[in-house]
């Protein structure tokens, strides 16, 4: 233990968290096999529904506990969900062991960490990607990938903090994905200790009984909660301030409450803000932490009723955890204080809709919806004719697509903004107009190609947008994080970001639709009917002028928007390199087609490069980490690009060796 | 469609495929310039890249800069866009394409000519009537004790960058009682104590020399500095010294100064107040904003607001919120300031070209439906 405690004081000293934070998180364990340190039951459901939707603030914007609860456990787990022990006893090795299993929600995880913080330390809810970190911090691992508890990372926290420092000193760009994952596992315990001391000063009991001032206001009995204290916040305000350094025992008594109190809160100062100010929105935008309501009751000369009955709620409930019943009566009169509050201040309006979109899920069902549609699509080369396939691949993206515009169009209401205003954003939202446009190109041509465009356009934006969420979430805590003072004008985010990203949507779609021109020709699909491949070069130059349309159009608006807010319409920026290249290399395709220069092989040719050209302007551009447009930097995504460009490479060399043989067949003499 | 005209000239200058060569050309450009800035900078990639006419090495160009292709490219949209093509409904939209993207090239012409662009960093309480450049320098004369408009010889930035190495210029004004010579210009450098392990740019001066600087990549962190001699009294000027030379003829003290380029504004500016607001809890700012005094000529006072997205504007003048930081005084308000004759011209030829793309692909879209869907008729008489 004193080893333990050792290596923790080096991380704390550090500046992670307070040395006592770190001491008080501890000080628990050793008293692990306290039963009612261990939940016996399953969070009832009703329990777990309430709690979600207690109002937050976090990360500079109100959200529900659920998200979270969610964005956390999914950041730290990989998944949104945990397959936790229950039922834990003690085997004959001393150490703590699960009787049963149990699938617990965002929600239902987070009243763990909140009022079991305990049983949440045995979770086994960190994924380590990478079982060489663990060597690298001198503990020992299990198999290359595998999920392990805060209790068995804690020896080597010391360690990893050493690790961390080194990783951080090393250039973004330039970082190993080890190094990313060390850091990456830090910030994910930081997070975790963040929520299991949340509540640490409502566990405590503090000395009131020392004098006979504080008998009198605090009653009989030498030790108070922070509810009980805090309920006789001008009695304690007025004697502070009588209390004469030196004379009497009141002075000592007072300050060594208030030390007690400082101690108490420190290490919670990261915490959620649960706490809605008496003020109104306008005025105070800050919501409180628990740590805010002490200090300002202890100083402050206002009344902070409301604030404290949050506070007594939160207390009772640690009092009532073992008992569901009881426990759920207090959460009620809490959710009911703070949502009140909240709602005064106009702040609840989104709440109950936040937790309704990340239960439904949209965009995983909509991933799903489209690998049906892929599927259908597969069969359907088997048996072209088959009318039901059809109808099956229309219904399932048709579904998919709605899905995702479902989601998309929540998280704009949520966040009261345009539908772009982060990298993961981009990634819904050209995924969704790509698929539109590709239905629409179905329409006008019905040759089921532009059809298999669009699900091969949703499969892949979908599980792109599911893969690039963590790193979203790794790098803002969010996936509608507030936004830089730039970006705060709903505008230019409607009418810039979203043109430029119509755009890229364009950009992508024909470089999909030249896909299949290329493969067509290269594997001898039906190539012998002209008018299919002249309707795919068609649809794929129609796209094209959409692709320059809003290119353009973006481009020159977002120079507009820069002329407003940073003072030149252009800059030469990065990001806006990207854009002109766009319009550059599609003004040069469709010169090309126009001038006769290229015919449709050349033109399928271009606008997969095309599609490069858009890919380095999205995704390209941020990883240079220079220019005004730093809110847009990204790292780790170099390698799936330079993947991509590298498959798009031999795409063009396939072409071209098409092309040879083509010519080739061509000048054969008939036989 | 284009047609040849018969003049030599004008159908070389609207060839397709020299637009096709000059936006290839663009294209390459742009790239390079873009991955030249990550390690030179942005105001070294547009000075090498975009604003030049020639891509120097060695000596010798070697490719197109980006002056170049623009012009060419402009020369070329507006004779075969504009003069070369006959036209007619079909391709109206696409004159009015060419029309609008010859405005926008035009705009950043008239900027890259005329505009003056530069910082105004007020502190509260402060004011100012002139704005300063963050790249370009000059150097100003002014007898000791004598202000005002037209009290001072300003030599500006265009007189004084192409006097690298051992070239010189000098200075005669029938203001000036002595002639001024300048040389040596170096656009970074460091005014130290000449010791034996460095080698200074010129002759040290004395016993200080000019040590020369690799640029920044951030070009306004550069402090440029120069030789002078100022009626025989040799010096050296740096952007950053504490106090300007001084030259004394027939009893008259004149001083020499350094300093970046000065424009004046058509009114004061005074700085009232500057608010920073956070996102709460948070350190990332969610919005910063000045409130100001304009004072115009004849003294009448306007309390205006400048944030972000949102500037003040008057005239061709335009002062954006930019930047704030803070030092032993207080808090200060950066703005940047431009003024550009064509600050609005962007907008006007983006909805020209806007209007030329949508006649444009909108008439083709509305063809290709009704020849598909005439297509799939046929189809369908024929199966029947």
């Amino acid at each position: 233990m004193r080893a333990l405690v050792a290596l923790l004081s080096k991380r704390a000293v550090a500046g992670l968290l307070g040395a006592f934070t770190l001491l008080t998180v501890l000080a628990p364990s050793s008293a692990a096999q306290d039963s009612s340190e261990f939940r016996s039951f399953e969070w009832p459901a009703e329990t777990v529904e309430l709690f979600s939707t207690i109002p937050v603030q976090s990360g500079g914007r109100i959200k529900p506990l659920d998200s979270v609860a969610g964005l956390n456990l999914l950041m730290m787990n990989g998944k949104r969900t945990l397959l936790a022990g229950m039922d834990w006893s003690m085997d004959e090795y001393d150490e703590l062991v699960a009787g049963r299993t149990e699938k617990l929600k965002p929600s239902a995880w987070l009243l763990d960490c909140f009022f079991f913080p305990e049983q949440a330390r045995a979770y086994r809810a960190f994924r380590i990607q990478d079982s060489s970190i663990l060597t690298s911090i001198g503990l020992e691992s299990r198999k290359k990938r595998d999920w392990y508890s805060f209790n068995e990372l804690l020896p080597g926290l010391g360690e990893l903090e050493k690790e961390t420092s080194k990783a951080l000193e090393v250039d973004g760009l330039n970082r190993t994905p080890k190094q990313r994952q060390t850091i990456k596992l830090n910030q994910d315990l930081l997070n975790f200790e963040r929520l299991i001391v949340f509540l640490e000063p409502l566990r405590r009991e503090f000395s009131t009984g020392s004098t006979e001032a504080m008998v009198g206001i605090f009653g009989l009995g030498n030790t108070q909660g922070v509810a009980g204290i805090l309920q006789h916040e001008s009695e304690l305000r007025d004697l502070r301030r009588a209390a004469i350094p030196g004379v009497g025992g009141d002075y000592a008594a007072v300050q060594n409450l208030l030390r007690e109190l400082d101690a108490a809160m420190r290490g919670t100062f990261n915490s959620p803000a649960i706490i809605p100010p008496q003020q109104n929105a306008e005025d105070q935008e800050k919501w409180w932490q628990i740590s805010d309501v002490i200090r300002d009751s202890i100083t402050v000369s206002d009344d902070h009723s409301d604030q404290i009955a949050i506070v007594a709620s939160l207390e009772s409930m640690i009092a009532l955890r073992n008992d569901p019943a009881a426990f759920q009566r207090e959460l009620e009169v809490l959710h009911g204080t703070i949502s009140d509050q909240a709602a005064a201040r106009g702040e609840y309006k989104h709440i109950e809709r936040e937790v309704a979109l990340y239960r439904m899920d949209p965009f995983s069902k909509g991933l799903y919806s489209f690998l049906i549609a892929f599927l259908l699509l597969a069969s359907s080369w088997l048996l072209p004719n088959s009318k039901l396939l059809w109808y099956g691949q229309i219904g399932a993206a048709g579904i998919g697509t709605l899905y995702l515009i479902v989601g998309i169009v929540n998280r704009c209401i949520i966040r009261e903004r345009p539908p772009v205003v982060t990298l993961y954003d981009t990634i819904l939202f050209i995924t969704g107009c790509a698929i539109l446009v590709a239905f629409f190109t179905e329409w006008v041509t019905r040759r089921r190609v532009a059809m298999a465009g669009a699900i091969v356009v949703g499969l892949g934006g979908l599980f792109l947008a599911g893969r690039y969420e963590l790193k979203e979430i790794a790098s803002s805590g969010d996936t509608m994080a507030s936004v830089v003072a730039v970006l705060d004008t709903n505008y230019y985010l409607a009418i810039h970001v979203t043109t430029i990203t119509m755009g890229y949507a364009g950009g992508l779609l024909a470089a999909v639709l030249a896909h299949a021109w290329i493969f067509g020709q290269a594997f001898g699909y039906k190539t012998s009917d002209k008018g299919l491949y002249k309707t795919i070069s068609k649809m794929t130059y129609g796209v094209v002028c959409f692709c320059l349309l809003f290119s353009v159009f973006g481009t020159i608006m977002g120079g507009i928007w820069a002329n407003d807010s940073w003072g030149r319409f252009w800059g030469w920026d990065p990001k806006e390199n990207g854009a002109l290249l766009i319009c550059l290399w599609q003004l040069l395709t469709l010169h090309m087609r126009l001038g006769g220069f290229i015919r449709d092989r050349g033109f399928a040719v271009m606008s997969v490069i095309g599609g490069v050209v858009v890919s380095a302007s999205w995704w390209g551009v941020n990883l240079l980490n220079v220019g005004l447009h730093s809110y847009g930097f990204t790292s780790g995504v170099a390698m799936t690009l330079f993947i991509y460009w590298g498959i798009e490479l031999l795409v063009v060399g396939l072409s071209g060796v098409n092309h040879l043989q083509q010519q080739s067949a061509k000048s054969r003499p008939a036989a | 469609m284009a047609t040849k005209t018969g003049n030599p000239i004008v159908d070389t200058l609207s060839y397709l495929k020299l637009s096709c060569l000059m936006l290839f050309s663009m294209f390459i450009l742009t790239i390079l310039g873009t991955l030249y800035q990550v390690d030179n900078g942005l105001y070294q990639a547009k000075h090498v890249f975009f604003s030049s006419w020639f891509i120097w090495k060695g000596g010798v160009p070697i490719f197109l800069g980006g002056l170049s292709c623009m012009t060419i490219l402009t020369i070329n949209m507006l004779v075969g866009g504009l003069i070369r093509l006959q036209i007619t409904q079909r391709n109206f939209g696409v004159a009015i394409i060419h029309l609008g993207t010859a405005l926008l090239l035009g705009s950043g012409m008239v900027k890259v000519l005329t505009a003056d662009e530069g910082n105004l960093t007020l502190m509260e309480g402060q004011k100012a009537d002139y704005f300063t450049s963050l790249f370009k320098w000059e150097i100003a004369i002014w007898e000791a004790g004598k202000t005002g408009p037209g009290s001072a010889v300003i030599i500006g930035d265009a007189l004084l960058t192409d006097l690298a190495g051992d070239e010189s210029r000098t200075i005669k004004s029938a203001f000036l009682p002595f002639d001024l010579v300048l040389s040596g210009f170096v656009r970074n450098c460091r005014i130290e104590p000449k010791g034996p392990m460095w080698q200074s740019e010129g002759p040290p001066v004395d016993g200080y020399g000019i040590l020369k600087m690799r640029p920044n990549k951030e070009s306004e962190r550069d402090v440029a500095g120069m030789h002078v001699d100022a009626g025989g009294k040799k010096g050296l000027l740096w952007g950053f010294q504490r106090e300007p030379m001084s030259v004394e003829v027939d009893g008259r003290t004149f001083l020499v100064d350094m300093r970046h380029e000065r424009y004046d504004m058509p009114f004061t500016i005074r700085l009232e107040k500057f608010m920073k607001e956070e996102h709460p809890g948070m350190t990332m700012a969610k919005a910063y904003r000045s409130d100001v005094t304009q004072i115009d000529a004849k003294g009448n006072e306007e309390k205006i607001r400048i944030q972000m997205n949102e500037p003040l504007r008057s005239g061709n003048l335009v002062l954006f919120q930019s930047s704030f930081g803070s030092q032993a005084g207080g808090t200060y308000s950066v703005f940047s300031v431009v003024d550009n004759v064509s600050d609005k011209w962007p907008e006007y030829s983006l909805w020209v070209v806007t209007l030329g793309m949508l006649l444009t692909f909108v008439r083709s879209l509305l063809k290709t439906i009704d020849k598909q869907s005439k297509a799939r008729a046929r189809a369908a008489g024929v199966s029947s």
